[in-house]
């Protein structure tokens, strides 16, 4: 098995602050059944664009770092057996039949903090 | 001792015919590309120097797979640390998988009669190796270079040379694909049924473009490129030996046979293209028309055509047409229609705008010319323009035509095709009694016409009258193939004007062939359209900016 992060690519990430159970129920679904599945190790929601600063060596900036139609909305690591399966995977989350798109890259290494 | 010419040819053959086969059945042992192109890379030479000294063998192919798997052997055991190299995940497949663990063990005992199980089970192994190289993951120029290296053997500096790249470019492309197939972990296997279609729509892409991309070089690097056409055709007999069940695999194969039938007349002595009007019909290869045909017929009868089953009808009705009076333009325009079905491309439905010219005439072609135009998608396609002009010329209006013309001139990037396009212009003013402009290549079209005149009684002024295709139509459609990414169909099609009268025998059997395939036409096996996916070839390489937004 090998691990592959999954960048989410929409207009904007549904996750507001002030958003409502109704608002998540389709990402939420998609997160329970990979959770389900026993492929899923991790998942982040990001908020919106409007939250996002930027930071280049000669300024700090209001928005996502590339002026996009898309901004990463999230990402998760899912375990798989290869690229297809991986792929399938990917390729099964809403957001790709609704517009927007996921970018699937192996990982190379993690790290997380000790509990 | 065998003479040294026989063996070179010998190993020269093997390495045409089995290549693939050969690497194929290594990589399963060394479970890494790169490794297992060395060992076979090493048996080859290797062969060179034995089959000297020991006499060709009896099964070359079966003697280099054993020399290479047993070098891979060799070396995965010699360095250890080897086998933890990010593997190729090769996945199991019952009597395969079975062979190979059987082999590792008992190394060279038997080796023979394992040979004689693994080249049984070889298909599989061959159809592994061209499914990883057209991986939709890898990016195409990617796939291609991967496939003409690892299924076809092609030295790299070949590849570099036929693709008009340096050496060091193209090795970075092929070595940044195998790392991407080892890192993202790429399965050396056979699509499930469930992605094969796309997956096989991949592969038979990257086989259309070599062909067109070797077919279509009138110049540079021609004779690197003639071997693009003849692997190309190689690699469609292979598939067609794999999947025998795949109706595209046929249709492609027959659209390749009848495109590469004008390979010797497409060209005249200096390298120029030759309008199809003027290619010497007698030099065709019939045999390969007649073995095209034989195949589209199969296929229209096997079920829903596919694209490149009704591209190859197409362009095998107008090679067959005895004379362009003859040519049977309702059947093109149905095969048309069907084609827009399963290939909803604007370019298809631009190129039906000419046959529809012949049988509806020339407004109602035109009619749907403009509505292309208005639909933008084909905005700074220079045939658009050049068809409209022809159109327009022959509904007698000149000015527009003419205007239509220029607007073409200005989008032709080869020279070729600008002087042809000079030359029409020109005609068209000279018709108006209106020339002021010379050009290049316009003293030379004009010659050219005098001595068609003269050669076969043709009537200048009607013969204008009645082509429908002076855009596209004076050169074969596919010289645009590859610098728009997307193939009009069919490669030559438009194109097509027969002005030679054929041997009356041979325009008997031309006829009859027309009628095998019109009396598909009129009963057809499966008279629905077939049913469309939600995505139509979504790798086919239209220029992403064009790709038109499919609904749904």
């Amino acid at each position: 098995m090998a691990q592959y992060a999954i960048l989410i690519y929409t207009h904007d990430s549904a996750h507001a602050p002030d958003a409502t159970p109704d608002d998540l129920e389709t990402c939420d679904r998609h997160s329970d059944e990979l959770a389900a599945s026993g492929s899923m190790v991790m998942a982040y929601a990001l908020t919106p664009r409007d939250m996002a600063t930027s930071v280049r060596a000669d300024a700090i900036t209001d928005g996502p770092f590339l002026d996009s139609k898309e901004v990463v909305a999230g990402f998760y690591v899912i375990e798989a057996p290869d690229l297809d399966a991986a792929l399938a995977i990917a390729g099964s989350n809403p957001v790709v039949r609704d517009g927007g798109g996921v970018e699937v890259r192996p990982v190379h290494s993690a790290w997380t903090a000790p509990q | 001792m065998t003479d040294a010419a026989a063996v070179e040819a010998a190993v020269t053959d093997a390495h045409r015919r089995d290549w693939a086969w050969v690497l194929a059945a290594t990589v399963r042992v060394a479970r890494d590309l790169d490794l297992a192109e060395d060992c076979v890379q090493e048996a080859y030479a290797a062969a060179l120097r034995t089959w000297a000294s020991a006499g060709i063998p009896d099964n070359p192919a079966a003697w280099l797979t054993t020399t290479a798997r047993r070098r891979a052997i060799d070396d995965l055991r010699r360095d250890a640390s080897l086998r933890s190299r990010l593997p190729l995940l090769v996945e199991p497949s019952g009597a395969l998988d079975e062979a190979a663990a059987r082999e590792r063990q008992q190394q060279r005992e038997h080796a023979e009669a394992e040979e004689d199980a693994l080249r049984a089970a070889a298909p599989d192994e061959r159809l592994r190796l061209i499914f990883i190289c057209c991986h939709p993951a890898l990016a195409q120029e990617a796939q291609v270079a991967l496939t003409l290296r690892l299924v076809c053997g092609v030295a790299v500096s070949d590849i570099a040379r036929a693709f008009l790249v340096s050496e060091p470019t193209m090795a970075a492309r092929i070595t940044r694909a195998k790392k991407k197939i080892s890192t993202a972990r790429i399965p050396y296997r056979i699509p499930s049924p469930g992605e094969l279609p796309d997956r096989l729509r991949g592969a038979l892409a990257v086989i259309h473009l070599l062909f067109t991309t070797g077919h279509t070089a009138p110049s540079g690097a021609s004779l690197v490129r003639a071997d693009l056409v003849d692997r190309a055709m190689r690699l469609a007999r292979m598939l067609r030996e794999l999947m025998p069940a795949s109706s595209d695999v046929h249709g492609l194969y027959a659209l390749l046979l009848v495109t590469d039938a004008r390979r010797a007349t497409r060209v005249d002595a200096d390298g120029r293209l030759v309008r199809l009007a003027d290619q010497d019909r007698s030099r065709w290869d019939r045999g390969a028309l007649a073995e095209a045909h034989d195949v589209i017929v199969g296929c229209l009868q096997a079920g829903p055509p596919g694209r490149y089953a009704l591209q190859a009808a197409i362009a095998s009705l107008y090679a067959e047409a005895p004379t362009y009076e003859e040519t049977d333009w309702p059947q093109i325009v149905a095969l048309y229609d069907r084609l827009t079905v399963v290939w909803p491309s604007p370019i298809v439905a631009l190129n039906r705008a000419v046959p529809l010219a012949m049988v509806a005439g020339p407004e109602v072609a035109l009619a749907e010319v403009e509505r292309l135009e208005r639909d933008g998608r084909l905005s700074g396609y220079q045939y658009l323009p050049a068809i409209k002009a022809d159109l327009l010329s022959r509904l007698g209006r000149a000015g527009e035509a003419a205007d239509a013309y220029r607007q073409a001139l200005a989008l032709a990037a080869n020279e070729a095709e600008r002087a042809f396009l000079t030359g029409q212009l020109d005609g068209l003013l000279w018709a108006d009694g209106s020339l002021a402009v010379g050009g290049a290549g316009v003293g030379d079209n004009r010659r050219h016409r005098r001595d068609e005149e003269r050669d076969h009684g043709h009537d200048h002024r009607r013969e204008d009258r009645e082509a429908p295709d002076q855009g596209p139509g004076r050169h074969d459609q596919d010289q645009a193939d590859a610098h728009q990414g997307e193939v009009g169909p069919p490669p030559g099609g438009q194109a097509e004007r027969a002005g030679l009268a054929l041997p009356a025998a041979r325009r008997r059997r031309g006829a009859a062939r027309r009628r095998a395939v019109m009396r598909f036409l009129r009963h057809p096996p499966h008279a629905e359209p077939p049913s469309l996916p939600g995505v139509l070839y979504p790798r086919w390489p239209l220029p992403r900016r064009s790709r038109p937004s499919r609904p749904g």
